[in-house]
């Protein structure tokens, strides 16, 4: 006799149970195989994608032109002394080629506007004692940063500042101090590895390190072009830039970023980071 | 033995209510497991019994060790610096798991294909729309802002970023949430997926499909650089493609799954645009917005790709427990309702059938396994079927529309 429940017997004549583990339709292998498989070919067609949509490197990336062969970093954390020192004052009135080195003298004249500790207010645009448009941001030792009109700081340290156009171009200083006959050339190459760092900067691709004609107290100056993958977890930004390093004849040091996004803009767009690299190069050699 | 709650009669030896789940067990209290999963406890971050809430401890099994070689053959890819090959299966893999899924418990059957790949393809197309707008139309120079700040080492000014990061750690999540919404509503509208279970299955498709195009045109620049393989900052790279082949593609599907979810509502038929559904739309927006603003603002850290992962993960946590916890609210509350107003449901059980989590006998008319608490809406389509009456005879579906539960 069945027990009075509220819900009764089973139907008769139902079909018998299924086995165990029978109730999906995929078995183990079926489902483990089916994601796998399908992981697999989804990753061999990006690789297809990659191989058809990338072109084959250097052509289809757009780089600046001058990009045709790898300048190894060598390793190490740089020769840049973090210390600041003191710094040359800039001379009051452009010059443009000058080609005597000019000794340390005083303090700078035009006072940071940017940095936390000062908070004075910026000097005119486009002032006398400024090249070009902007204004000034001082760091390190003494180095000033020319800002060029609708740039902004997006970041400054005591040794390092950050600047953007807030139109896909940017720019980084970084300063420091050495031996005033250091070659500019080889301070790229010593601190591409932390100017560039590898987490960051994927897919470098960097040109020759090239000198350039020094000017004012300048003792040295040397450029490198590059390309690379600026790693994000949002979506990661190609560029291109040009780093810059000059070495002035008191030892100051100052290395130099500039970049665009997208690369294949960088060229068309020098009118816009010219004048970072100009300003601060200029108000650095005292022209 | 009648049940304290809802007053059903049930054998001397049930551990559960047969009718409402209430655990029978004395000094239970309130402390039971999961009505979706038996084995596990309701506060327990189980991801794959969470987002596929129609497999059995056996079958969840199988997608568990199916998404760990998926994952392991990614990140080798990843270490191997095949970028292309990683970026494109970290993307496609749980929106590839969850097509299985779908098509394993049976969902494809009721679900014609094309009214699944349109949830994916829908969801793509949004995505796809989405990302351009706001980092290739309108708001490109200020997504590039994020990089300019992250270039300087001793500090960033918080306000240069202020409006980058309005735009897509705020706008922008919340945008795509209301818009990831849309396909899984349409689709919960329907009588076949009324149930909020099927809710949360439709919000996580479509969710996960977001994430995966979003991310295949966000990360385009690995497949056009013409680098098959890159030699150098692999590590943070692969924090990169677990973030994208985990976190944010289930974060995205979980919180667009407790909207969808709250949109079916309770019990049969759909509840609609209630205040509940848009109190959980608005937790999904906040936790898509927590995701971001965390990400992006560790970033500026050391290790800042890596704790951006880890709060990821600690984001995904919040919104698992929370959809456990909802699911076992709405399937509690249901059966309770339905047992007091003596009604049958259309997933009672109707024929001898074995619980598809401990094998033990399901009574006829259960909603619950009086063993081990399983609830039957739980159960994958294919089990439901056996269930349902004789052989040949249509399941007794009884659906209704617009807030009838």
């Amino acid at each position: 006799m069945p027990p009075p429940y509220a819900w009764g017997p089973p139907v008769p004549g139902a079909p018998p149970p299924p086995p165990p583990g029978s109730l999906h339709r995929s078995s183990r292998g079926l489902t483990i195989a089916l994601v796998v498989v399908g992981v697999v070919a989804v990753g061999a067609l990006g690789a297809l994608a990659a191989v058809l949509f990338g072109g084959g490197g250097d052509d289809e990336t757009a780089g600046p032109p001058s990009l045709s062969s790898t300048a190894e970093p060598e390793g190490g954390s740089g020769i840049l002394d973090p210390e600041p020192i003191g710094s040359a004052e800039p001379l009051p009135e452009p010059a443009p080629e000058p080609s005597q080195p000019t000794a340390p003298s005083e303090p700078p004249t035009v006072e940071p506007t940017e940095a936390p500790q000062t908070q004075e207010p910026a000097p005119d645009p486009g002032g006398p004692d400024i090249p070009g448009n902007g204004r000034t941001v001082t760091v390190g030792p003494g180095v000033q940063v020319l800002v060029p009109v609708g740039w902004e700081v997006a970041g400054q340290g005591e040794s390092d500042v950050a600047v953007s156009s807030g139109d896909g171009s940017f720019g980084y200083v970084l300063t420091g101090v050495d031996d005033p006959s250091t070659d500019a050339a080889s301070v790229i190459t010593q601190n591409l590895s932390g100017l560039l760092p590898a987490d960051n900067y994927t897919q470098l691709d960097t040109g020759d390190v090239r000198p350039l004609e020094p000017f004012g107290s300048l003792v040295s100056v040397a450029v490198m072009d590059y390309t690379s993958l600026w790693v994000d977890a949002q979506a990661p930004i190609p560029l291109a830039g040009q780093v810059y390093a000059a070495v002035r004849s008191d030892g100051v040091v100052v290395l130099m970023t500039v970049e665009h996004t997208p690369p294949e803009d960088f060229e068309a767009t020098v009118g816009d980071w010219g004048q970072l690299v100009d300003g601060t190069l200029g108000l650095l050699g005292g022209s | 033995m009648p049940c304290p709650t809802c007053s059903s009669d049930n054998p001397e030896v049930a551990a559960y209510c047969h009718k409402c789940g209430t655990s029978l067990r004395a000094g239970a209290g309130t402390q039971r497991s999961y009505a979706v999963a038996s084995s596990e406890g309701v506060c327990q971050f189980a991801l794959i019994s969470t987002v596929m809430p129609h497999t059995s401890r056996e079958s969840a099994d199988n997608y568990r060790w199916a998404m760990i070689l998926s994952s392991v053959l990614v990140v080798g890819a990843t270490a191997l610096g095949l970028l292309p090959v990683a970026v494109a299966a970290a993307a496609l893999l749980v929106p590839l798991a969850y097509l299985v899924y779908i098509y394993d418990v049976n969902l494809w059957e009721d679900a014609p294909v094309a009214v699944v790949l349109g949830v994916f393809v829908v969801s793509g197309a949004l995505a796809l729309l989405v990302s351009l707008v706001f980092f290739d139309w309108v708001f490109a120079g200020q997504f590039q802002e994020f990089a300019a700040g992250g270039r300087a080492r001793s500090g960033f000014d918080l306000g240069s970023i202020l409006v980058p990061l309005l735009v897509f750690a705020v706008l922008l999540p919340v945008v795509s949430e209301v818009l990831r919404n849309l396909p899984g509503v349409v689709l919960a509208r329907m009588p076949q997926f009324d149930d909020m279970i099927d809710g949360l299955t439709f919000g996580v498709a479509a969710g996960t499909a977001y994430a995966a195009v979003e991310t295949l045109v966000l990360y385009r620049a690995v497949f056009t650089s013409g680098e098959l393989r890159t030699t150098e900052g692999l590590a943070g790279w692969i924090v990169v493609v677990v973030n994208l082949m985990v976190v944010k593609s289930l974060v995205y599907g979980t919180a667009t799954g407790i909207a969808v979810a709250a949109f079916s509502g309770k019990g049969e038929g759909y509840d609609g645009l209630t205040a509940f559904y848009l109190r959980n739309l608005g937790f999904a927006c906040l936790a898509n917005v927590a995701y971001w603003l965390g990400v992006r603002l560790l970033a500026y850290l050391p290790y800042g790709q890596a704790l951006g992962l880890l709060w990821g993960f600690l984001v995904l946590a919040v919104l698992v427990v929370r959809i456990r916890v909802m699911l076992q609210a709405a399937l509690l509350e249901a059966a309770v309702e339905d047992a007091a107003k003596a009604e049958s449901s259309s997933r009672d059980v109707f024929v001898e059938t074995f619980c598809p989590e401990c094998e033990n006998m399901l009574l006829s008319g259960a909603q619950f396994c009086i063993v081990c608490g399983e609830s039957v809406r739980a159960v994958s389509r294919q089990t439901r079927r056996q269930m349902a009456a004789s052989p040949g005879d249509p399941p007794p579906e009884q659906p209704t529309e617009g807030g009838a539960s």
